[in-house]
């Protein structure tokens, strides 16, 4: 199947963005509830946590779960 | 997040008798109510989010000594359970989806796409550039994953369609990702360059 001019797009994003030391899936999963917190509170990240943010830019699966997370704990904030 | 909350989940939840029921039973409405509105609008609400919290709470059990505190209980608890549902409504999305029907033919560059901008040669040229990299620096596999991804297949169900995890589909798109990024760079190609070509 030929790729569309977005997805080429996006194919250019992500290779540009790449770095040689990203988080995998599963160590982004294990600081992602203290990233959100960060991130609701608008706290400043770490650089531990920046890693975190690559991750979520690099990784589709992972960013779809960080915002269904953020939803989530909107709705038990209140 | 206060050591008070910490240790009164874990503790209750590790108790027995009234007291865990009772710390089991809030948890389970905890998550209901965050899940309620996160699953919903994904993946067209296909699942119920009690059948999602049922089964997170039951990991979650499983896995009390691996939470550190580094967040509070009920944000780690949550992760664990959107991450469950996503999963699952993920599997049942793309169940009838094989990779086969996705890649067809294999990864192409329409060569409309690269014409249609031949107003911008750079752009042009880099089209041409990036399709020959794509074409000899990259395994099938990697070609196949990052073709399946920019079609919108997860690496999660990647991964399970082709029998690995999702660390390492993950970790198989990055270094297909480095090797493209190096074959631009050694072309005179930076970073800067081609996301402002394609911006
Ligand atoms: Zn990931």
């Amino acid at each position: 199947m030929a790729l569309s001019k977005e997805q080429i797009q996006t194919l250019v994003g992500l290779i540009a963005t790449s770095q040689t030391d990203e988080l995998s899936c599963d160590e982004c999963f294990g600081q992602i509830g203290e990233y959100a917190e960060k991130a609701l509170d608008g706290r400043e990240l770490s650089e531990g946590m920046q890693l975190i943010q690559r991750h979520l830019e690099q990784c589709p699966c992972c960013s779809e779960e960080y915002k269904a997370l953020l939803d989530a704990l909107h709705e038990i904030e209140v | 997040m206060s050591l008070f909350e910490k240790d009164d989940w874990v503790e209750r939840l590790n108790s027995t008798g009234e007291v865990k029921e009772r710390a089991i039973s809030e948890l389970r409405e905890v998550l209901m109510s965050g899940l309620s509105k996160s699953l919903r609008n994904r993946y067209a609400n296909r699942v119920q989010a009690d059948d999602v919290v049922q089964d997170a709470l039951i990991r979650i059990l499983g896995k009390l000594d691996t939470f550190e505190g580094r967040s509070k209980f009920t944000t780690w608890a949550m992760t664990i359970a959107v991450r469950s549902g996503m999963s699952e409504m993920r599997r049942r999305h793309f169940k009838d989806i094989s990779i086969e029907s996705l890649l067809g033919d294999g990864m192409r560059f329409e060569p409309a796409a690269v014409e249609a901008s031949n107003d911008d040669l750079e752009k042009s040229d880099l089209l041409v550039k990036l399709r020959e990299l794509v074409e000899t620096t990259l395994t099938d596999k990697q070609r196949d994953a990052v073709h399946a991804l920019l079609h919108g297949m997860p690496v999660e169900i990647f991964a399970e369609k082709t029998g690995s995890n999702r660390n390492a589909v993950y970790k198989l798109v990055h270094d297909a990702r480095v090797k493209l990024r190096h074959g631009f760079e050694q072309a005179g190609y930076k970073a800067e360059d081609i996301t402002a070509v394609f911006a």
